[in-house]
């Protein structure tokens, strides 16, 4: 390390700046184009500090705003503490054991997963097959874009009452339609038991689709129509267009987008919690983990096992994400 | 050298002997007079330095805020440094922002909680006594049931109920006459009775709210008691693996062949609107629904197509019939006032000032069949009964007024009068465990008494977790 400073001092065409004193006796390495500079200890350390001084408040903030949280969660979940009194008891590694031993974690788990990959990969799909449409030209295609996007501009609590409106099995107005057309003659039960997963997927879908669109229409509108022109040339069909042109352009989009979307689906709450009104009878068919922490810290006022539950959930995402992205720079090289 | 004893002239004390006395007489003051003293000085200072209070409700209906906001202005005339702040939260929420203002340090100076909640509260020493304010309605005046329930701890009352309601059981009267259908009295008359109101799909003879783990435990519990059994036994621990409760499963899955399909989505408002637009023939609920009558069904709003039945049937575990041993639920808030309350005497003040005759009239006018007095006077009162709406629903009244009477009634998962007193039941409430056991049964087909095996281990388990102190 020696001849090179921490911090570079000038590199490239730093060169020809305005000379000072120093960079006048500075000889130039042109093999390394950099300026070499007789260094001493001491303009070292102070540029370290300097350096440090510099990036401190950004690194406490960080900590504070990231690592606090995250270091006090993992503290809490070492104890037996009621959610709203101060009494508390350590255990250790206790709430984790109990986690693991409790059959309505694992369920949690299992239905998490089941709702993240479908909901996802729905969103993926009609995502990327919308903004392939709206990629096109055709008359009124503002207004289209405009309506596409409507669903995520919609706060979750009015898209939930909007749909069990829709839905409702006594006054929606589907199966209200459904009776009137004669095609069914008893009431659809769109949200019981056996549905519940499948008109919650289906809402989720509806509401964050929009995201995808914008991401997929967005680098879609960035490649070059040469591209496309060549293809055709050579004799290419849409099919092998969308595969051969279109995928490989917004691969990285869709990387990002597939990251970011599941992520969000697997801590997603409030609409898991509202379309099943809460976490205990119905609601057990959709308790993902998020909603399965939030009744252990605030339905069983169980603080400390809500935290282990939630640094699992934690650990959880992390495993997937480092699997996603070695996945994902396999398929790469 | 000899000292010279000192002498004393009669009539002169030494210091010690002045300060002793003195000393016994503060002490005798003290023990004879402080305490009204104190009363007295406790009431120069109500109104005299500024504080604001702050009130936490469970009415958040636009009626009875505004009558809450009426007494507030009222009681700011006559104590002027006194501000009252009041905030209107859905009783589903109260709990948990009151116990996370406690987490905090900062609850309100007075709230509403749910009655099981109160124990638990007073168990954990947040509470101050209220009898100050009892005394003040007049103790003999108010129902004992209502005035005792959940809140008489060691000879002292730490919460007082606002205003009380019982659950009725309301039907159309006008459907059952054109079937010439009688009241049923026990389940089994109970599922004829339905199956001939039963009218799918244009109408479904009963409508539960499945929801809600809320509106479940309701169910569950008056169902156990109308079927003569209890959920805990003399230690608080749970009792579910008992017959009566293995009954009120079997019961809970025979009543979904009576209601609409989509039922555990329905909220306990949805429940009003089948009643009230004509989906459904009979539902478990309160005072508030003429209300609904009143909005969706206005021309036929009125208790001869909308009654309550006299009784609620009772199951067969029960000993006795429906008219001696039906059982249902008792709604009413506590007001509690919090010992981390600053202005903790202004706040007795407030709630004394709330129950004076003409402003408790007023809040209870604002929902008048479902805000009931908790005073004996004010009950019978002609004016309080000559309310249009009261007079025009007399038989609603009537019916909730027998069953607090005749002792049918107890607050939301207190079976038995001994149940008051147990401090956990805030924490199985809000688990959730009394909902899975009944959806174990009826969605996942889990034998009653394998569901009931499940919920009595989870509830147990977690009375260890969340309460090792007070096991």
């Amino acid at each position: 390390m020696e001849g090179r400073p921490p911090f570079p001092t000038m590199v490239g065409s730093q060169k020809h700046s305005p000379a000072t004193p120093t960079d006048a006796v500075a000889p130039f390495d042109a093999a390394r184009d950099v300026v070499v500079r007789p260094t001493s200890t001491l303009r070292r350390n102070r540029e370290t500090i300097i350096g440090w001084a510099t990036i401190a408040p950004v690194v406490g903030l960080l900590a504070l705003l990231i690592g606090f949280p995250i270091g006090y969660s993992f503290w809490l979940g070492l104890f037996r503490k009621h959610a709203f009194l101060p009494a508390e008891e350590f255990v250790f590694l206790g709430n984790y054991l109990a986690t693991f031993q409790d059959p309505e974690f694992w369920r949690s788990v299992w239905l998490g997963l089941w709702y993240t990959s479908a909901t996802t990969a729905l969103q993926l799909v009609i995502g990327v097959q919308i903004a392939l449409l709206l990629n096109r030209i055709f008359f009124g295609r503002g207004l289209v874009r405009a309506i596409v996007l409507f669903p995520y501009m919609l706060p979750n609590i009015v898209a939930v009452i909007l749909w069990k409106w829709v839905l409702n099995d006594q006054w929606g107005i589907v199966n209200y339609t459904l009776m009137s057309w004669g095609i069914t003659r008893e009431p659809l039960v769109w949200i019981g038991p056996e549905t519940i997963m499948g008109s919650l997927i289906a809402v989720s879908v509806w509401t964050f689709f929009p995201f995808v669109v914008i991401s997929v229409l967005a680098r879609l509108q960035t490649i070059p129509p040469e591209l496309y022109d060549a293809a055709r040339v050579d004799g290419a069909s849409p099919v092998r267009c969308f595969f051969h042109v279109t995928l490989p352009q917004i691969r990285n989009v869709l990387v990002i987008v597939i990251l970011l979307r599941g992520i969000w689906m697997f801590t997603k709450f409030d609409i898991v919690w509202l379309w099943a009104g809460g976490y205990g009878g119905l609601g057990t068919n959709v308790r993902t983990l998020p909603v399965y922490t939030y009744m252990k810290t605030f339905g069983q006022y169980q603080a400390g096992l809500g935290a282990a539950v939630a640094n699992l959930m934690f650990l959880l995402l992390l495993v997937g994400i480092t699997i996603y992205f070695r996945m994902f720079r396999y398929v790469e090289e | 050298m000899e000292k010279k004893p000192k002498t004393r002239k009669s009539g002169i004390r030494t210091r010690r002997e002045f300060l002793a006395g003195t000393l016994g007489l503060a002490a005798g003051a003290g023990l004879m007079g402080l305490p009204r003293g104190s009363a007295r000085a406790g009431q120069k200072k109500v109104g005299t330095r500024p504080v604001k209070l702050r009130v936490w409700h469970t009415e958040p209906n636009p009626a009875t805020f505004k009558a809450m906001a009426e007494i507030i202005a009222d009681f700011q005339k006559l104590y002027p440094n006194i501000t009252v702040e009041q905030s209107a939260v859905g009783w589903s929420d109260m709990e948990n922002k009151l116990l996370a203002s406690l987490a905090a340090g900062a609850p309100p100076d007075i709230a509403q909680p749910i009655q099981y909640v109160t124990p638990s509260l007073y168990a954990k020493g947040l509470l101050l006594p209220v009898d100050d304010v009892v005394n003040s309605v007049g103790k003999n005046d108010i129902f004992p049931r209502v005035r005792d329930a959940a809140c008489f701890f060691k000879g002292k009352y730490y919460g007082i109920v606002h205003a009380w309601g019982a659950d009725m059981w309301i039907y159309r009267k006008d459907w059952a006459a054109a079937k010439n259908l009688k009241e049923p009295t026990t389940w089994a008359e109970m599922y004829d009775w339905l199956k001939e109101l039963n009218e799918p799909p244009g109408h479904y003879a009963f409508s539960l709210a499945g929801a809600h783990a809320f509106t479940t435990n309701e169910d569950v519990y008056m169902f156990v008691g109308q079927n003569g059994g209890r959920l805990w036994d003399e230690n608080g621990l749970p009792t579910l693996t008992e017959q009566p409760v293995l009954e009120m499963l079997e019961h809970y899955k025979k009543l979904t062949a009576y209601m609409p399909p989509g039922w555990v989505a329905h909220s306990y408002t949805d429940t009003l609107g089948n009643l009230a637009t004509g989906k459904a023939a009979c539902i478990s609920t309160w005072g508030r629904t003429i209300g609904y009558i009143n909005q969706y069904a206005p021309t036929i709003a009125d208790p001869d197509h909308f009654a309550p039945m006299h009784y609620k049937p009772v199951g067969p575990s029960t000993k006795g019939p429906a008219s001696q041993k039906m059982f249902t639920q008792q709604d009413g808030e506590h007001w509690v006032i919090f010992k981390d309350s600053k202005a903790p005497e202004e706040a007795a003040e407030f709630l004394k000032f709330f129950f004076k005759r003409e402003n408790y009239l007023r809040y209870c006018n604002s929902v008048p069949l479902h805000l009931l007095p908790i005073t004996k006077s004010l009950f019978r009162d002609p004016e309080y009964l000559n309310h249009p709406e009261r007079k025009k629903w007399k038989s609603w009244l009537d019916v909730q007024y027998e069953y607090l009477d005749r002792g049918f009634t107890m607050p939301l998962l207190m079976v038995n009068p001994s149940d008051d007193k147990i401090q956990w039941l805030l924490e199985v409430a809000n688990s959730g465990i009394l909902a899975d056991m009944v959806f174990d049964v009826l969605n996942k087909d889990m034998k009653p008494i394998d569901a009931a095996k499940k919920a009595e281990a989870r509830v147990q388990k977690l009375i260890v977790e969340v309460a090792p102190r007070r096991r």
